[in-house]
């Protein structure tokens, strides 16, 4: 999308003026915090969703954990992780199927779980770099680049070891379980980063004139 | 003329949060903080054990603290209900690639920890746990971390997940009615955007009434 050049020179006009706080976190820090937080529970309980042409159903709770790295950048992106998953863990029922508490962390999805603040810290340090420096053509590739980066790096492996941990199964077996959530890893990552390249043109103040 | 017609009411939303059992038992009057670390306790103990017998006792201690407690043993089970596919997955996963025993173990293991948390959600209010937090996240405050906003962006979080599942829905019927049911963008752009939009006006909320200040 080409930008008008009189849309960068002209103020938006709902950019809150930042004010700091004594050595806090700025309120609306805080409540993109706890609204992302919120939006990777909806996301989580959202039922799997037939997706393309051959309506493969997939689960979205990791594009809410990419969604947050992408659009908060790394530190309120991994607060964001990191409330919704202190929270789940003390027991409000917001993992996916409603589950909730420290029994999760007997679950297979213990590993997985765990590392979203970490996969939101990672996505998070690449997409602030991207929205500050890349050009604006390129913000979505390098936002998907981002966002595959952090499930790669953290996700995956946290979650294969986790796999194998709880089932008591060798890696071997718990990588192949993995496997079949790549493909849509893929198109996840794909739709995350293409909406957070879209926030980022619609609400500069969120990330990149902060 | 023709009356016209009463738009179709939506179907309602599965409930979240607030979902209590009723009564008053002794796990209601017992205080939250005990309640998570007695549900910790427990979940460590079924994990470091590893034996089909605790695991498979600690289902039936569940089930036994929840009578006692006059929580409704249908409210319980209704969790079952929710993961019933995921359970019979892991069972067959278990039959194939390790011995009954140990699938035993797995599923009990399973089974009890979230029954066990389960138990806690029904007779603990969602505040009750944010300030659990709080007291929790309170030695970090070396770190420079306040508790206090901590506890705030929680209380924003549970504020915000009602309006944003009724995004969400919204955004899924939208798409719906364009035929785009199949599209991911399309369901979940509009929830993406509502919730920055969210997040600006709470911010907003916060700032004026001096959040900043404090």
């Amino acid at each position: 999308m080409t930008t008008h050049p009189a849309e960068q020179q002209t103020p938006a006009p709902d950019v809150p003026r930042r004010r700091r706080s004594r050595g806090g976190i700025p309120a609306q820090s805080i409540a993109l915090i706890g609204v992302f937080a919120a939006l990777i529970a909806v996301l989580a309980f959202a039922p799997p969703i037939p997706v393309g042409s051959f309506g493969v159903p997939i689960t979205l709770q990791t594009m809410g954990v990419a969604l947050a790295g992408l659009v908060l950048g790394p530190w309120r992106g991994l607060a964001a992780a990191g409330l919704y998953v202190a929270l789940g863990l003390l027991g409000l029922p917001i993992f996916a199927g409603f589950a909730g508490g420290f029994g999760v962390l007997a679950g297979p999805s213990a590993g997985y779980l765990l590392a979203f603040p970490i996969a939101a810290l990672v996505s998070g340090l690449i997409a602030r770099a991207v929205v500050r420096r890349a050009a604006r053509r390129w913000w979505m590739p390098l936002l998907f680049l981002a966002a595959i980066t952090g499930s790669i790096l953290a996700t995956h492996p946290a979650g294969i070891l986790g796999l194998s941990l709880n089932l008591q199964i060798g890696v071997r077996e718990a990588l192949m379980m993995d496997i079949v959530f790549w493909p849509g890893d893929v198109v996840k990552s794909l739709t995350a980063a293409a909406a957070a390249a879209l926030v980022h043109r619609a609400a500069p103040w969120v990330l990149v004139r902060r | 003329m023709r009356a016209r017609r009463r738009p179709r009411p939506l179907p309602a939303r599965e409930q979240v949060l607030g979902r209590r059992a009723p009564g008053n038992g002794f796990l209601h009057r017992s205080p939250a903080g005990l309640k998570v670390a007695m549900l910790a306790l427990f979940t460590a103990l079924v994990l470091v054990a590893r034996e089909p017998v605790v695991s498979a006792g600690g289902v039936v201690l569940v089930l036994l603290t929840a009578l006692a407690a006059q929580v409704p043993l249908r409210m319980l089970l209704a969790l079952l209900r929710r993961l019933w596919l995921l359970l019979v997955v892991l069972a067959a996963l278990q039959l194939l690639l390790n011995d009954p025993l140990t699938g035993a173990e797995v599923l009990s293991r399973i089974l009890a920890t979230l029954l066990a948390a389960q138990l806690l959600i029904l007779t603990t209010a969602p505040a009750e746990l944010v300030a659990v937090l709080r007291v929790l996240l309170a030695p970090l405050r070396v770190l420079g971390l306040e508790p206090g906003r901590v506890a705030l962006a929680a209380l924003v979080m549970l504020r915000s997940i009602p309006f944003l599942a009724d995004q969400f829905r919204m955004a899924g019927r939208q798409a719906a009615a364009r035929g785009l049911e199949r599209n991911l963008k399309a369901r979940t752009l509009p929830l993406l955007l509502g919730a920055v939009e969210h997040a600006r006006d709470t911010g907003r909320a916060l700032s004026a009434r001096g959040i900043d200040q404090v």
